[in-house]
């Protein structure tokens, strides 16, 4: 199934507490992709209800997870804000 | 023909921290408690449920049994997420209406205090340091926090905000307000795990979990049990004009899962389930929301209880926010929710909440709520849901008798 890469952010938390390992804050959100509901990140925004909110539209955006030991970096994805 | 259905004896521990305790001693009291509340004995059930989430392969049913009494009888133990207590009652209400058993046990426990957070994996050190495709979505890396939240206070968040985003009119204020009431609510049950009244300043300036849900506004992890003996309907009219008074007819007892939608199968829907097991638990009692005189209902985290005032029905569809600035949710409001402190005071024992909520419900239908009584309570509605999905409706009725 083809997504848009754009979209609307109908629901959105910043996580300030979570487990070990998990930098926060961090916001997640649930994004409508043309009618399909989709979580992930909301990324290159600061994480904070004044930069956030519902119903902005937002676009697909890649960010990196960082290299393992063999220099493979993996690519992680989430959603920014459409200025 | 099926058997009425009727709850005959019904009890709740305090609910808070037990250090001295383990989960047989707190379930004992809890299966004591509701077998003398009943005036009948171990030797007379037919059946025991037994719900523990947390140790749901240690045989707590079992354990129980040596200490209140091995008659033999079959154990069903069940975990069911968070309507793990609900759906040990369904099991001991679908025996009774089977007509396979004259009476039946049903017993939520768990041992929470200082769980902490509830839901996230974290990320566990691995063997190697490369990057591997793992699991059912080939992903190379645990994706809490990466993609999106899986930590119940911002998977419920989100449940709130999106309800925002569908009807509009919700705040970070509002969802506090609810919080304020519950906790005002709680002051006045002895068994809840907290007590403590806070002002809307103090809750929206606490700790932040996920915002909007402040630490108050989330379900406090503590230690509790909650048994019910149910009955037949023929079998009660044998019993005794007090024994009979005091029973509490379940008009509906419902347990629903997630029908097939045309939609993510990774993001939770709290909200059809809910909502279908409403209708189908209005229909069987035969009665609508209108005719409630209370509810209890699973307000694990504060954005949650506005969802569900519309999933069950209490307010039009998209009327949540209304029908809370209405008051009508508060104790002395038209529709009380959560009279007991709900899961944001009284306490989240996960197994013993389902039962907890009906022992909420039937204490004010017997009229023996003491300072938080609703007066004249004839009708009330417990509901709870459990990630994955379950939900569990039970409609009770004051008896006639």
């Amino acid at each position: 199934m083809r997504l848009p890469v754009e979209g609307v952010l109908k629901a959105f938390t910043i996580v300030s507490m979570a487990a070990p390992g998990i930098p926060v804050p961090f916001a997640a959100g649930v994004i409508d992709l043309g009618g399909t509901s989709a979580p992930g990140n909301v990324i290159n925004t600061e994480p904070d209800p004044r930069h956030i909110q519902v119903g902005m539209k937002v676009r697909l955006a890649t960010f990196s997870l960082g290299e393992d030991s063999a220099g493979t970096e993996a690519i992680g994805f989430g959603f920014e804000p459409v200025p | 023909m099926s058997e009425d259905l009727w709850i005959l004896g019904i009890h709740m521990t305090k609910f808070g921290k037990h250090p001295e305790r383990d989960l047989v001693d707190l379930a004992a009291e809890a299966a004591r408690g509701a077998l003398a509340d009943g005036g009948v004995q171990m030797h007379q059930m037919g059946l025991m449920a037994a719900g523990c989430l947390m140790m749901a392969n240690a045989g707590v049913g079992q354990q129980l049994q040596k200490q209140i009494g091995q008659t033999g009888i079959p154990v069903y133990n069940v975990a069911n997420a968070c309507a793990t207590g609900a759906t040990a009652l369904r099991v001991a209400a679908m025996a009774i209406k089977s007509g396979e058993v004259d009476y039946a046990m049903a017993v939520g426990v768990e041992k929470l205090a200082g769980a902490g957070l509830l839901g996230g994996g974290g990320r566990p050190k691995t063997d190697d340091d490369t990057w591997q495709r793992r699991g059912r979505y080939g992903a190379v890396a645990p994706l809490d926090g990466r993609v999106g939240t899986e930590t119940m206070p911002g998977v419920f968040a989100q449940i709130g905000m999106e309800y925002g985003y569908r009807h509009g009119g919700t705040s970070f204020e509002l969802f506090a307000r609810i919080s304020e009431k519950n906790h005002a609510h709680s002051t006045l049950n002895p068994l809840a795990a907290y007590q403590k009244r806070f002002t809307l300043d103090q809750i929206m300036n606490d700790v932040m979990i996920a915002y909007p849900n402040t630490r108050p506004m989330c379900s406090a992890n503590c230690d509790g049990a909650a048994a019910a003996i149910l009955v037949n309907g023929s079998t009660l009219k044998t019993l005794s004009a007090e024994q009979r008074r005091r029973a509490v007819r379940v008009s509906a007892s419902v347990l629903t899962t997630d029908p097939w939608e045309e939609a993510c199968q990774v993001l939770p829907d709290v909200n059809t389930l809910t909502r279908n097991a409403a209708i189908r638990a209005y229909e069987d009692a035969g009665i609508g929301p209108a005719d409630l005189d209370l509810v209890e209902l699973h307000d694990c985290f504060a954005t949650a209880e506005l969802v569900h005032y519309d999933n069950l029905m209490l307010c039009e569809e998209g009327g949540a926010v209304d029908l809370f600035e209405s008051g009508a949710t508060s104790r002395d409001g038209s529709m009380p929710v959560n009279v007991s402190g709900g899961l944001e005071s009284k306490g989240h024992p996960i197994a013993a909440t389902g039962i907890a909520n009906v022992w909420e419900v039937a204490t004010h239908l017997r009229g023996e709520a003491g300072d938080r009584q609703i007066e004249g309570a004839r009708v009330g509605l417990a509901h709870v849901i459990g990630l994955g999905s379950a939900c569990g409706v039970h409609i009770l009725e004051r008896s006639a008798a």
